[in-house]
């Protein structure tokens, strides 16, 4: 990565010197880490604007205050060089990712400096030259921190920019290309239907099978790209549970070592578009997947059931590591995903179906471990639409 | 007594070709058209059992094809085939009295079904 860090403490004058005073802080600061800890994320849970920003509870606010305390001890410890940088440059993008609001890394930068000042003004109380210098060599490291943070900031959410360009141009690419295949596809398909009728024997037929499958495969293909660059109004007829249930998995390959149980509760009228809500299930049950890699069991549950008068909810839930608290806001997003290999569609697919049909997407934490996805759907979607769509959360 | 036979209209000739095969097996005579314009000039000479067109074919399109079939007496059914489900023009082919829209993919067991349903009720 590369690096200004350099040209930063140049700039400041920070030097050997200036790392050799933060360190000699360190023990008598120690002590007052957790209160300066305590005391900064109280700020941020009594200012909605910032508090908006974590949403893992309780919980959360506890990690997140124990990570401050050795945010603290390494600024002072040091050494102040390249793995430092890149520590620092990494809560740069954890912030773009949290979708934390630039301005307050320099508030929060603000918060922690009067506290320190509070601190060595008392604890150095006796020695006013030490308490000058301790504070110059402070006010550097603090102005490199927030140097750093807010480079790394900028860059990353260019890039997430960038990224989401690329992303509308390959979806443009995409589109065209599925409506070229669109055609040959059609040609193999009813010549498939013509030489069923010729060929006689059975090893024929089973290879013609196989052709007509895989065309069946590619025309899946191409809706699913299509249906990703373009949003086509939803066909709403009466869809049948376990039908669509049994659709959906016969399109998602389950891993050895991995359950699926698929439950449709009788009595639910879904009235929707076949394709999208069958396209829900196997981008659910295809993340749960990818959740439970590398464990050697795992367990995925799907589920239609009525949730109230109006409603009836589908819902995947997989027994796999969960949700990262801090991306939970925002799983539904385009391009936000935890996993390396992923580009982070399939769930903002799910939202853009459930909206579509006036329903909404909810993706949770069970208390039990794993994540949980409820997709909420209006029993009459365009009664629905006419009192206005619900919201996805 | 009903026509029976289905003229074919795609710029994509090897699909209608296969479709005019597939329909003729069922025995209904297929006459394969590549363009719109030669199209309508079939529709003004000859009475169709029915009319499977494209919507989006280069120079005449699908739309044009319906409307002569609708300026006969009596209007010969469409069945329109387009890559687009939320075409905006599929709101003019049912203006001008498309009843049937396929999109593509279209399986052809379904549209085989659909033309029997078509030619022998005589509706459309």
């Amino acid at each position: 990565m590369p690096t200004f860090l350099p040209d930063i403490k140049a700039y400041l004058g920070f030097d050997d010197h200036d790392s050799a005073v933060l360190a000699s802080l360190l023990p008598m600061m120690t002590a007052h880490f957790p209160d300066i800890s305590e005391h900064f994320y109280a700020r941020i849970l009594a200012h909605p604007g910032a508090h908006a920003s974590i949403t893992g509870g309780e919980e959360q606010v506890e990690r997140l205050k124990r990570t401050l305390v050795e945010w603290m001890e390494s600024g002072l410890r040091g050494p102040h060089d390249q793995a430092f940088y890149e520590r620092r440059a990494r809560i740069g993008r954890r912030h773009v990712t949290i979708g934390l609001p630039q301005h307050y890394m320099v508030t929060a930068i603000g918060v922690m400096r009067q506290d320190y000042e509070r601190v060595i003004s008392k604890v150095l109380a006796q020695d006013p030259v030490a308490q000058a210098r301790a504070m110059q060599a402070l006010h550097r490291l603090f102005d490199i921190e927030l140097a750093i943070m807010l480079q790394t900031y900028r860059i990353d959410s260019e890039e997430r920019l960038r990224r989401g360009e690329r992303l509308v141009t390959i979806g443009m690419i995409a589109a065209g290309i599925g409506h070229d295949l669109r055609n040959p596809l059609g040609v193999i398909e009813s010549s498939v239907f013509l030489l069923r009728r010729q060929v006689e024997d059975d090893r024929g037929r089973r290879h013609l099978d196989k052709i007509n499958n895989q065309v069946h495969r590619c025309n899946r293909i191409v809706t699913a790209l299509l249906e990703l660059a373009g949003s086509r109004a939803p066909n709403f007829v009466e869809v049948d549970a376990n039908e669509m249930l049994r659709s959906a998995m016969g399109s998602v390959p389950v891993p050895d070592g991995v359950r699926v149980d698929t439950d449709a509760a009788k009595g639910v009228v879904m009235r929707g578009d076949a394709t999208l809500l069958e396209q829900v299930v196997i981008n659910l049950v295809t993340n749960s997947i990818e959740a439970l890699q590398n464990r050697a069991h795992g367990h995925i549950s799907v589920r239609i059931h009525p949730y109230d008068s109006e409603r009836y909810a589908i819902t995947v839930a997989d027994d796999g590591p969960g949700f990262e608290p801090e991306l939970l806001p925002r799983v539904f997003e385009p391009l936000v995903t935890s996993r390396a290999s992923g580009i982070g569609l399939g769930l903002a697919l799910v939202r853009n179906v459930a909206e579509r049909h006036c329903g909404a997407a909810q993706a949770q934490n069970r208390p039990e471990g794993g994540a949980i996805v409820t997709v909420l759907l209006p029993s009459d979607p365009a009664a629905q639409a006419a009192r206005g769509p619900a919201t996805s959360s | 007594m009903t026509p029976t036979s289905v003229l074919i209209v795609d710029d994509n000739v090897e699909l209608a070709e296969n479709l005019g095969e597939v329909l003729a097996d069922e025995g209904y005579p297929c006459e394969i058209e590549a363009t719109g314009s030669g199209a309508i000039r079939r529709i003004e000479q000859k009475e169709y059992g029915l009319i499977i067109t494209d919507l989006r074919m280069h120079g005449t399109d699908g739309l044009a094809v319906a409307a002569a079939a609708r300026r006969r007496t009596p209007p010969t059914p469409v069945v329109m085939i387009t890559a687009f489900a939320c075409d905006p023009q599929l709101e003019a082919a049912r203006a001008v009295g498309v009843a049937d829209v396929f999109t593509k993919p279209v399986d052809t067991s379904v549209l085989v079904a659909l033309v029997k349903q078509r030619i022998s009720h005589g509706d459309g």
